[in-house]
């Protein structure tokens, strides 16, 4: 459907097409179609924007580490409300669990461990949607689950949300600004035509060319682009995996979600129905079985896609 | 274009003018016109808004941290998400009972430790105007070995007092003909959301860095080509990208005495690339 952008001449017939074309723009104005009005502030009713209109979903995750810093990357990056607690500091250390890292990303939190040992940094998050699914290649993935095995089987870390670690970090911003036909559309600035995205040079490390950046010295040329599974993906090499704390011998695994559809149905309904630290919870307290053997779905680069199932005495 | 009322009369003959006025309608709807009915909760489906339907921006920040305590005003309030780090063990929460909106920090070691602070926050009524024209980017710094150094700084669109402070700017109502902006005071009662309304808690919290004395903090000049482009860095990449962009460009800029409107006590400083 679109918006008919009606007129009246002094005169002219109103008929029946016409009054349906009346009708059909209050769908077409709904729905956001091209030319329509669009909302305006001045439009919305004080306080209307409650918890239920956000498009928010929860994600959980934890690090183990025995590093001087744990960091963690928060899924819904600066879009992210969170809560972390920190397991295993005693009352003598009295800096483990403070601020630390450096001067670490956005949306990433990164706090100080003194012990030595292994202290554990939990954190729950709520955070605001831009435009899932994500599909790597075999299809879309309704919920990732990324696993940091070591190398006796048990898990050092651990990030269940619906969407992937790079959708809200990287330099590629994939938050639509406007939709054409239910696709989403961003302008992106580049480096002359087709050239690299200016976030790119921005967060990179040549500083002569940033220079010239800001002396004026570079084309920088703004095209509308749509936001294909391609692009909201642009940064899954930069980001592959949620986790900073990665030791040798370790391995990060992800779930994959195509070979037990049903165990990922139950999954993402626990994450949708009651909270991901549910989900984290199932694959904590050993209700799965983690199969060491990959399959074949495609997957970031570094990780590997495992099977899982039910435990035979567990649920499901 | 206005919301027009329609009645519809037994046996009436429908004009061109109401034909036209009916279709004016769905703009004055959505533009919310007088007279127009509001877009009320329930006509929103579950969901609806994303990240990008938010007027969302993001701020930076790096403070110093000693032993004696800082209070940090978060660039958006109390609407305001957010994530730290530090350049070194030893800072916490601390400071006392701060106001909302306010980080308490503290740093138990005999060594300045640097805090960082990434922020998103969603906006109520910019732009701001300190009475040299619209300011597209506060840069608050505090320079210190006779500048050499960027000690604090903290860069967003808006400026401390908009969301701490007594006076609420948030918008009860706006005129999308004329844009003009209306809040409401503690009262009820209506009130304009003009430039210098919004700057009413200015000489209240005249820069972020609530423990330091205002002698030291300057104000980058808003309308100066660095500070243009450093808006545009952070609509392209983040408040965190502009942050470390001054700091490792700043080899490459000059500082100089300026002349410019700045909050009480706060220090005008011009900015040029060498």
């Amino acid at each position: 459907m679109t918006w008919n952008a009606l007129s009246y001449p002094f005169e002219s017939q109103l008929n029946t097409i016409k009054m349906g074309q009346v009708m059909e723009n209050f769908t077409s104005i709904a729905a956001g179609d091209s030319g329509a009005p669009r909302v305006a502030t001045a439009a919305l009713a004080e306080r209307c924007v409650t918890q239920a209109k956000l498009s928010t979903t929860t994600a959980s995750g934890s690090t183990s580490s025995s590093a001087f810093t744990i960091s963690y990357t928060l899924v819904g990056g600066t879009y992210s409300w969170w809560t972390a607690s920190l397991a295993g500091a005693t009352s003598s250390e009295f800096d483990t669990g403070g601020f630390g890292g450096g001067n670490s990303a956005a949306g990433t939190i990164s706090v100080v461990n003194i012990s030595g040992g292994s202290r554990t940094l939990h954190v729950d998050e709520r955070y605001v949607q831009s435009s899932p699914p994500y599909d790597i290649g075999d299809g879309e993935i309704p919920l990732f689950c990324f696993l940091l095995m070591n190398q006796n089987g048990s898990i050092a870390a651990i990030q269940i949300a619906q969407d992937p670690p790079w959708a809200y970090h990287g330099p590629t911003n994939i938050a639509a600004q406007r939709w054409i036909n239910g696709k989403p559309y961003r302008k992106y600035k580049r480096v002359g035509f087709g050239g690299e995205l200016l976030s790119e040079l921005l967060r990179g490390s040549d500083q002569v060319k940033i220079s010239k950046y800001l002396r004026g010295e570079l084309q920088i040329v703004e095209q509308e682009e749509e936001i294909t599974q391609s692009l909201k993906n642009r940064d899954m090499s930069v980001v592959p995996h949620p986790f900073q704390n990665v030791s040798p011998g370790q391995t990060v695994i992800l779930m994959d979600p195509f070979w037990d559809d049903k165990l990922t149905s139950a999954l993402l309904k626990i994450q949708q129905s009651v909270h991901a630290r549910e989900v984290r919870n199932i694959f904590m307290e050993n209700m799965l079985v983690i199969d060491n053997n990959g399959t074949k779905m495609r997957t970031p680069p570094g990780v590997l896609p495992v099977k899982c199932k039910w435990k035979q005495n567990g649920k499901g | 274009m206005t919301w027009t009322n329609h009645t519809y009369e037994v046996g009436e003959v429908l004009a061109s003018s109401k034909m036209t006025t009916f279709q004016d309608n769905y703009t004055a709807l959505m533009q919310g016109h007088p007279g127009a009915p509001k877009i009320i909760e329930a006509a929103i489906a579950t969901g609806a808004v994303k990240q990008n339907s938010l007027l969302t921006t993001t701020a930076a920040t790096t403070l110093v941290v000693n032993s004696a305590g800082q209070s940090l005003a978060l660039a958006g309030g109390t609407y305001s998400w957010w994530t730290a780090s530090s350049s070194a063990q030893g800072t916490s929460f601390s400071n006392n009972d701060t106001a909302a909106g306010v980080l308490g920090l503290m740093n138990r070691s005999a060594i300045d430790i640097d805090f960082y602070l990434d922020e998103r926050y969603i906006q109520a009524s910019p732009p701001y105007n300190l009475g040299n024209g619209d300011v597209p980017l506060f840069v608050f710094i505090d320079l210190s070995d006779e500048g050499q150094t960027i000690r604090n700084v903290q860069i967003a669109p808006d400026p401390p007092w908009a969301y701490h402070g007594p006076t609420d700017i948030s918008v009860h109502r706006a005129d999308p003909v004329s844009g003009r902006l209306w809040g409401r005071k503690r009262d009820g009662s209506e009130v304009e959301l003009t430039r210098a309304y919004k700057n009413s808690d200015m000489s209240l919290i005249p820069h972020p860095f609530l423990s330091v004395n205002s002698s030291r903090v300057c104000l980058l000049d808003p309308l100066s080509p660095v500070v243009q482009r450093l808006r545009e860095v952070l609509d392209e990449s983040g408040a965190h990208t502009a942050r470390q962009l001054l700091q490792e460009q700043k080899k490459y800029l000059v500082f100089e005495e300026s002349t410019f409107n700045t909050p009480r006590g706060v220090f005008p400083l011009g900015v040029r690339l060498k």
